[in-house]
């Protein structure tokens, strides 16, 4: 197999316009001949959809949730980016690609990168004609602030409820296409097969997650637009639904899987609390401007800090260390969230936790309140002091809060070219479920960027491309292979049901989240992936030897459900320790212990690793193959990220 | 026709008919205090006899009236047409349900508090409407309404009736604006005030009268 | 710290079968549990057991996503105060409590299983016309349009609605205005939804009315128990848009 990212010829800013022109086109009259599905209703998948059936097209939408607006995307704070320069400060659509590719550490495409940037400004004027309630100031125009250390102000927000107001916008134009019977819409259903036809994706095998109806639905393309897999990791900042199960299912029927150890953690979230715990709270990383990170210095402070005995308050200061501070003089508590993420790892590691685990540090605001004052703090952070409260039960006004690392992206995903489509034909993959834009680290405000971009702009062109190649004709679920793929779906319900053992899967999952944690977490190491790859291994046996699942399956059944997901997530949680052990060298989210500087900061080998690593699944149990995308940068200097 | 039908069929519209019938029931009801004010004002009862000869007599007032009548048999048929809709939309009730906590009370019980003040209101117009008006025309009003406050039975009842008219009107005076839409972060909270006081006047005016009336 | 806690909770195999409450009793409860973290733990007792585990609705656990509603001891998401059940956490209950949860009641939400109800109605209601047309492609500048702070704040205080039906589950009458209104009212303070702020008024309130939900009787405690605290002036507006729309 030969990967053809597709990328068009000519200048970089012209790349875009030229695709577009390539392309061959659908009639309008003929579009309502096409059906298309759409998997996953989050900001790429409902934003597809509705700009789908806007042309005319035939949309069947999937979620697994009981409504298309529950998607995870609706948990963004922050906000998107767009340069749009309206701050006057000096941004552009190359600053922007620009940035994103620096932030992504030159393991992205440019040509994807710069179609995103240039897409960037239309996204806010579509969010803002469906009544997207952006922040405005008192002359009425749109407010920005800067985000994620970037130097200019191009991040519009809504309060810190971005991505909600951006995924109703989204849902609202799925609505209303729904409205006009242009989409059929399936809520409580749940993909778990990819049909082909002659190595074409036509269609999908879904579960009513009521009923436990299996079905076979089919279309002249399918779209899957399910999101990232950080839930691999167990504990993570994504929505307890979230899963690989799509996508995974995709990748093993031929669907190239690209840089899926390209992993992103978000430094400022609360630390686990319990064994019981089954996911972790999000902190805005707005905190980190005027809150001081430290641990304290000693071992023996930090053990009386775990068991309760002498308070925050009682570390005098020049017995805490400020870490971050020490170590980034010029950044300080502001580096980018790799960064800051594996300090606080490191520290954790020498036994300077703070949390009864051992897993967190401290986030001291008293610094910035003696400075600014109570109110100002209040009115900056004060929706966020009072959900830590709720949750943690400790006034972050009087004591430092406590944080620690999770997962909360992943830039890996399913391999796509320029126009979005998989190694299969037809099968189309959008937002974080593809692996194209972020590189090995995404920048703050550009997930939500990205999975508009591609479901408002970029699909409604390229798809045409693909179905202008084929016939008017129907797709019908008569083929055999729809059969073929119904039964395999059954087969694999019934053998999670009739396992009978011990374990349920969330237990199992809890112990993959472990593994995955500290082997194929912040910092990786060869010895320890290799580790990793035994244990994922030996707890694959393990769970279908001890797996127990009880309930029916033609009734709503989440154990159930869960099964299938854990399943996948096992089999995917190999690949990203595979990947990582490939990639013998630290870029962004990657951190590989054996690639790093004197100064111990990542190091990246570019002329080793300058390339996307693709996957194929070889079949169950065996060794996946590697195929690699070439990534060349014509219109960047490839430098080192440094926050000294 | 259609024009009922479209009312009943449409939760907006019952609301807007409630609220409507309702502030004009209010409005009504400053009237009948004020025309009740001459039973104190004069206590001879002159005035107020000659007051409710004008009442039998003069067209524009017969005409209010059967407004009037139209207008409370629309708000208490309004209620109990939303009454039942309201039940039906929940036919499994809760096991546990702490609406204190959430609402105040004068507005829970607008129901309850409504027809407790539909039962007396029938023994009310029986008394002076019926009675007064219909049967036997040569007594003399005045005469009619400080027999029944003498009695002090009736005169309890009354009182008792009253707080439940206030509580009704408590909730009912700000939810008549809400329901219209009148809603304003500034003025809504002049409305509620004078909400509050309209409530408390009313009928603390008419149970002064009924007790001054027993008292001479 | 650890508490212990009976938890009753309402049990219906599906739609069409009687529930019936049962009741749990857990021991020495983490106070940094959440509360669905304690009915994940109790599922896990469950499956152990042989048993089906407990059905509830949830997906996010952090509040926005809308998903979770439960009728906790008497009151939708529990007895605080802008919350969602998932930001419920164990330190807020008593030790020894019992704690009755039921599924959100209407006849616009029937129960699908357990604690889990069926709220498509208010995708319904979404669906009739709470949008604006705009197709992808056309937009003007976004700064085309302006917009003053204190009406984008308005619109983002109505557009905040997470969609749970809370207000639903909490109202005497299960009426769906607050959540109707909510979107209403986003949607008729901006300039951009002005084209369609009469249809849509009229068509999103018709189609509340056909999903059986019952009438606003201005009680007022759907803006107490709204997690996202929306204020029953949205309904007023509502009111008032749909007034000028039956007038015109």
């Amino acid at each position: 197999m030969k990967l053809d990212s597709k990328i068009p010829k000519g200048n970089l800013s012209e790349k875009w316009d030229n695709r577009k022109f390539e392309m061959r086109l659908v009639n309008p009259a003929n579009k309502r001949k096409f059906d298309i599905i759409v998997v996953g209703t989050g900001l790429a998948g409902s934003s597809a959809a509705a700009s789908l059936a806007e042309l005319g097209y035939n949309v069947k939408s999937f979620c697994f949730q009981d409504s298309a607006r529950r998607a995870h995307s609706i948990a963004a704070q922050g906000g998107i980016n767009a340069a749009k320069n309206y701050q006057n400060d000096g941004d552009s659509v190359f600053r922007l690609f620009y940035d994103t590719i620096k932030g992504g550490d030159y393991r992205a495409r440019e040509a994807n990168v710069y179609r995103l940037a240039q897409l960037s400004g239309g996204i806010i004027d579509q969010c803002v004609a469906q009544g997207v309630p952006f922040a405005r100031d008192y002359g009425g125009l749109l407010d920005n602030r800067s985000f994620g250390g970037a130097q200019v102000s191009r991040t519009f927000y809504a309060q810190g409820e971005t991505g909600q107001q951006l995924l109703l916008g989204a849902y609202a134009a799925l609505s209303r296409q729904i409205h006009l019977g242009k989409i059929e819409y399936f809520p409580y259903h749940e993909m778990l097969e990819l049909v082909l036809i002659n190595g074409h994706a036509k269609g999908i095998v879904t579960r009513n997650l009521i009923t436990g109806e299996i079905k076979t639905h089919a279309a002249h393309a399918v779209i899957i637009a399910t999101g990232g897999y950080s839930n691999v990791f167990f504990l993570s900042s994504n929505a307890m639904g979230s899963n690989a199960s799509a996508v995974w299912r995709a990748h093993k029927k031929g669907a190239l899987f690209a840089n899926p150890c390209f992993t992103q953690v978000h430094p400022t979230c609360i630390p686990q609390m319990g064994d019981h715990q089954a996911k972790l709270t999000l902190m805005s990383e707005s905190l980190r401007n005027d809150g001081r990170i430290w641990v304290p210095k000693s071992k023996e402070t930090a053990k009386k800090l775990r068991e309760e005995k002498i308070k925050p308050a009682d570390v005098p200061e020049d017995e805490r260390d400020y870490y971050l501070e020490r170590k980034y003089p010029s950044f300080g508590n502001l580096v980018p969230r790799d960064v800051a993420s594996r300090a606080a790892k490191e520290m954790c590691d020498q036994g300077l936790g703070i949390t009864k685990n051992g897993n967190g540090v401290y986030l001291d605001f008293e610094e910035a309140i003696g400075r600014l004052g109570i109110d100002v703090i209040k009115s900056r952070y004060g929706n966020l002091f009072h959900m830590y409260e709720l949750l943690m039960g400790d006034n972050p006004y009087k004591t430092p809060m406590k944080i620690f690392p999770a997962l909360h992206y992943t830039m890996g995903g399913l391999w796509v070219d320029y126009d979005l489509m998989t190694t299969i034909p037809g099968l189309f993959c959008l937002g974080e479920a593809n692996f194209s834009d972020h590189g090995a680290n995404r920048l703050g405000a550009s997930a939500l960027m990205q999975g508009l971009a591609d479901g408002y702009f970029i699909i409604p062109s390229t798809i045409g491309n693909y179905l202008a190649s084929l016939g008017f004709e129907k797709v019908n679920a008569d083929h055999p292979n729809f059969e073929k793929e119904k039964q395999k779906v059954l087969k694999q319900i019934e053998k999670f049901m009739s396992i009978n053992g011990k374990s349920t899967p969330d237990e199992i999952h809890r112990e993959l989240g472990k593994i995955m944690w500290n082997h194929v977490g912040i910092a990786r190491s060869e010895n320890g992936l290799k580790e990793a790859i035994k244990q994922i291994q030996s707890l694959r046996k393990i769970f279908y030897k001890d797996l127990k699942v009880t309930g029916e399956t033609n009734n709503l059944n989440e154990t159930l459900e869960k099964a299938g997901r854990v399943a996948d997530f096992l089999e995917l949680a190999e690949l990203m320790a595979m990947d990582a052990l490939n990639r013998k060298e630290s870029c962004g989210g990657h951190f590989r212990v054996e690639s790093q500087s004197k100064e111990g900061e990542a190091a990246r080998n570019d002329k080793m690793f300058t390339y996307v690593a693709a996957w194929e699944y070889a079949g169950e149990n065996k060794k996946p193959k590697l195929h690699k995308e070439k990534l060349t940068y014509e219109n960047v200097t490839m430098t080192t990220r440094s926050y000294k | 026709m259609k024009v009922i039908r479209f009312i009943i069929s449409h939760s907006l519209t019952k609301k807007y008919i409630m609220a409507l019938t309702g502030l004009f029931l209010i409005t009504f009801l400053v009237v009948h205090l004020i025309g009740n004010l001459l039973l104190v004002i004069d206590t001879t009862g002159a005035k107020f006899n000659e007051y409710s000869s004008e009442l039998k007599s003069s067209l524009f007032i017969q005409i209010t009236e059967f407004i009037l009548i139209f207008g409370f048999l629309f708000h208490v048929t309004d209620a109990a047409i939303l009454y039942i809709k309201n039940k039906s939309a929940r036919p499994v009730k809760y096991h546990v349900l702490k609406q204190g906590e959430n609402i105040k009370l004068s507005s829970n019980f607008m129901y309850i508090t409504g027809i407790l003040i539909l039962l007396f209101l029938f023994l009310h117009l029986y008394q002076f409407l019926f009675l007064g008006r219909i049967l036997k025309s040569e007594i003399l009003m005045h005469e009619l309404v400080i027999n029944a406050f003498k009695n002090p039975i009736y005169l309890f009842i009354y009182l008792i009736w009253l707080i439940f008219l206030f509580l009704h009107l408590k909730h009912a005076f700000q939810s008549a604006f809400q329901s219209l839409g009148l809603y304003h972060k500034k003025y809504t909270n002049i409305i509620k005030n004078i909400g509050s006081i309209y409530s408390f006047i009313v009928p603390a005016g008419f149970a002064f009268i009924s007790i001054y009336l027993y008292l001479n | 710290m650890t508490i212990n806690v009976k938890l009753k909770i309402w049990r219906q195999k599906n739609a069409q079968t009687k529930g019936k409450f049962e009741t749990y009793v857990m021991e020495n409860i983490n106070i940094h549990l959440s509360f669905l973290e304690l009915l994940d733990e109790l599922n896990e007792k469950l499956i152990k057991n042989d048993e089906i585990p407990i059905s509830f609705s949830h997906d996010c656990r952090e509040g926005i996503c809308g998903t979770c509603g439960l009728f906790i001891n008497g009151r939708a998401h529990g007895h605080l105060r802008g919350v969602t059940t998932c930001q419920l956490h164990m330190q807020m209950f008593k030790d020894g409590e019992t704690i009755v949860i039921e599924p959100w009641r209407a006849r616009a939400f029937p129960v699908i299983k357990d604690l889990v109800v069926d709220r498509s109605a208010l995708d319904k209601i979404i669906q009739a016309g709470g949008y604006m047309s705009a197709n992808v492609g056309g937009a003007a500048d976004a700064d085309a349009i302006f917009i003053t702070k204190g009406i984008a704040d308005n619109a983002f205080a109505a557009a905040k609605c997470i969609g749970c039906g809370a207000c639903v589950a909490t109202c005497k009458n299960a009426s769906a205005m607050l959540f109707t209104a909510a979107k209403v009212s986003h949607l008729a303070i901006l300039p951009q939804g002005q084209c369609e702020r009469m249809r849509r008024v009229r068509k999103m309130v018709d189609e509340m009315d056909r999903n059986s939900f019952g009438n606003c009787t201005n009680t007022y405690a759907c803006e107490m128990d709204c997690p996202k605290n929306i204020s029953i002036a949205h309904i007023a507006r509502m009111n008032r848009e749909y007034l000028r729309s039956v007038l015109t």
